[in-house]
């Protein structure tokens, strides 16, 4: 049984593969998820496990977009679209960034058997506020900030969006409100440049090559930017270089 | 005769947190105070009737003082400041200190006793005592079941069941709920102990982690089989006292005892079935930690340069790209260009808007052009005749904004004489409508002539 027999004036077959991939009732609500950006953890043991069958066929599907179906070593899925893909694409702001990587490393820390991988926005807080520095901190809440109340609030709840910015990834489950959450693997790809002990500069610039990141700049990135940064993408791989 | 037996009432939340208050209910143990306590505790354990004197508290305490290295010279102050707060918080009971001869005698209270037990027999508690207190309570449930089938007076009932339920099965189940809480500490202490082994040594403490788990577990298990197994014959041996007893009025209060013991027994089963459950989420979890977290990052180098990472996060540069489809807010936009047209259609004319005030011009200018005859013809214009036809065309809800309208507009025209003159006459009240509206209003008769 051939679905290529309906059209077979063209030379591209679709693959019986992928045709069942398509088919599967899963595919419509598993493909907008990926689209609107999330990954696929091992506990969304349904999805995870039709993605797993159907990686090779779906790779195939999206490529034709420019956009990477990409399984990460620790398991999950997501969609990393290129420069010149057809869908649309966004960048995470500083403070994401930096609020990623802590809970990249909360995620290894033996705490998280405390509570049963259970952690609250308070830890999450103290956390940030005891490995990162706190003027940079505020900095990114208010440029001109004094260390105030005011601002600490602002930070939190910028933190606070930044958990549900994680939550629509795919990357963190919030328990009820967002004063509770756990982990998903899908946090350690904010820890991709120092997963290895190469050269983290080395790695950055890997990351920025294959499409995963883009460079940073001095403001928060916005979409303009992003279309500035895909015109200009290896014009600023050299500017890496000449930063580093 | 059963009202004898009804539960004394109970108190309810708020009466019972009114009581501390009132009562003023305190409790303040200090740990050298609490391994006073326990010193005690011990001392009495070694005496006859556990009494204790003055003199065996007060070297119980200096056992206490010395190892908590406090200084000796006020030692005895400290010590009868410390049994004086003991009978306060009611942790001693003191009697015979009235008479000269005879010193002053001591005795823990039940609720010393608690404490005490808590800290110091906590390790005593296992799933052995368990299954001795459950064949226990089924050999009383055995007993109490045999005395109802055999029945007998009102005494006997009190005694051979009442009382055996009352003061022995209750009490067993009272003790295996007491079990139950200090497996739960248990519990939570392998928890702990888990968490430490990971936070030293890592990779090391996964088969010292796995050993406690797979303990525990099994040990969770086993307990829940001996419940579950013990637990279908006690059920049934309450139910069939139940059944004996069911029906009698006398007997209302064996009926609601064993009631409340069931409901007790089912507690007691489902607790093993939680906790059970609950260990083997956190097995599960520890389980996947191992896996992933451990697995990942053995010698914790990673942690380490996340950490770092963290630290000089100013010279962090790369954010990562994810997909992200196009907002739905602008798909919304979209979708209301495509219906701009058919809202965009040519509007009949009864449905053109029309401003009020453009209305109210319209409806003044017919009202001048009519009033305008009388002038022109310098007729007496007399307001309530005018106003009686002018508002009979119009519904009654705009008679008052019609009559403004007219008034005003009359208003333009002229004067009367009467005003003109001064006369004072008041003018007389005249009916415009059917629903009794009435205007009072003299004859307009002196025209300007300034208009014209």
């Amino acid at each position: 049984m051939q679905i290529t027999d309906l059209n077979d004036s063209t030379e591209q077959y679709i693959s019986q593969d992928l045709a069942r991939a398509v088919a599967n009732p899963l595919f419509p609500q598993i493909d907008a998820q990926l689209r609107s950006g999330r990954h696929i953890c091992s506990d969304d043991f349904q999805a995870h496990s039709y993605l797993a069958d159907a990686y090779e066929a779906l790779e195939f599907f999206y490529r034709r977009y420019q956009v990477e179906l990409i399984k990460a070593p620790e398991g999950f899925f997501y969609l990393r679209p290129k420069s010149n893909a057809l869908l649309g694409r966004s960048v995470l702001s500083e403070l994401d960034m930096l609020v990623g990587k802590v809970l990249c490393y909360l995620y290894l820390s033996p705490e998280r058997l405390a509570n049963e991988g259970v952690f609250t926005l308070t830890e999450l807080l103290e956390e940030l506020a005891n490995l990162a520095d706190e003027t940079q901190l505020l900095r990114m809440v208010n440029q001109r900030s004094g260390g105030s109340d005011l601002d600490k609030q602002k930070l939190k709840e910028k933190v606070k969006g930044c958990l549900r910015r994680f939550r629509r990834l795919g990357m963190v489950t919030l328990i009820g409100g967002v004063d509770k959450f756990t982990l998903n693997e899908a946090i350690f790809r904010f820890g991709a440049d120092v997963r290895t002990d190469e050269d983290p500069r080395e790695v950055q610039m890997r990351l920025i090559r294959e499409g995963e990141a883009i460079v940073h700049d001095d403001d928060m990135p916005t979409d303009e930017k992003l279309q500035q940064s895909d015109d200009a993408d290896s014009d600023n791989e050299e500017q890496l270089g000449l930063e580093v | 005769m059963t009202k004898k037996y009804t539960l004394a009432a109970q108190k309810n939340l708020p009466e019972l947190v009114g009581w501390v208050k009132q009562e003023a209910f305190c409790l303040n143990l200090s740990s050298d105070r609490l391994a006073f306590l326990i010193a005690v505790s011990v001392v009495a354990e070694q005496e006859l009737g556990a009494e204790l004197t003055e003199a065996q508290l007060h070297d119980a305490f200096r056992l206490v003082s010395d190892i908590f290295g406090q200084v000796d010279e006020t030692q005895t102050e400290r010590a009868n400041n410390a049994v004086n707060e003991f009978c306060r918080q009611q942790l001693f009971n003191r009697f015979g200190a009235d008479t000269m001869d005879t010193a002053s005698l001591y005795r823990l209270t039940p609720l010393a006793l608690g404490i005490v037990n808590f800290y110091a027999q906590q390790k005593t508690y296992s799933n052995v005592k368990l299954s001795i207190l459950l064949t226990q309570v089924a050999a009383e449930i055995t007993k109490v079941y045999d005395a109802a089938k055999q029945g007998g007076d009102e005494q006997y009932w009190d005694e051979s069941v009442y009382s055996v339920l009352k003061y022995s099965v209750e009490d067993i189940f009272e003790r295996i709920d007491l079990t139950q809480r200090a497996m739960d500490s248990q519990q939570q202490a392998a928890k702990d102990n888990i968490a430490q082994l990971l936070h030293q040594n890592w990779s090391q403490a996964i088969s010292a982690c796995e050993q406690l788990l797979a303990e525990t577990s099994s040990h969770l298990r086993e307990l829940q089989d001996t419940l579950t197994s013990a637990g279908d014959k006690l059920q049934s041996g309450l139910l069939n006292i139940q059944e004996t007893v069911h029906g009698n009025e006398d007997y209302e209060h064996i009926e609601v005892l064993v009631f409340n013991l069931q409901a007790r027994l089912d507690g007691i089963i489902a607790w093993g079935q939680q906790s059970i459950d609950l260990w083997t989420r956190y097995d599960r979890h520890v389980h996947k930690f191992i896996r992933t977290a451990i697995d990942m990052d053995k010698n914790r180098a990673f942690s380490q340069r996340l950490r770092e990472s963290v630290q000089n996060f100013s010279q962090h540069n790369w954010h990562l790209v994810i997909a992200e489809e196009d907002r739905i807010l602008e798909l919304r936009d979209e979708t209301l260009s495509f219906r701009d047209e058919t809202i965009t259609g040519e509007v009949p004319q009864e449905m053109e808007y029309q401003e009020l005030v453009d209305i109210q011009n319209e409806v003044a200018g017919r009202v001048e052009a009519y009033l305008a005859q009388f002038k022109d013809n310098q007729q007496p214009l007399e307001l309530a005749m005018v106003l009686r036809d002018f508002l009979a065309d119009y519904p009654s809800v705009q008679h008052f904004d019609i009559a403004r309208l007219v008034i005003d507009e009359a208003c333009k025209l002229g004067l009367s004489s009467a005003e003109v003159k001064f006369t004072g006459a008041q003018a007389p009240w005249r009916p415009i409508n059917t629903t009794g509206a009435k205007i009072q209003a003299h004859h307009i008769d002196t025209y300007d002539t300034d208009g014209q």
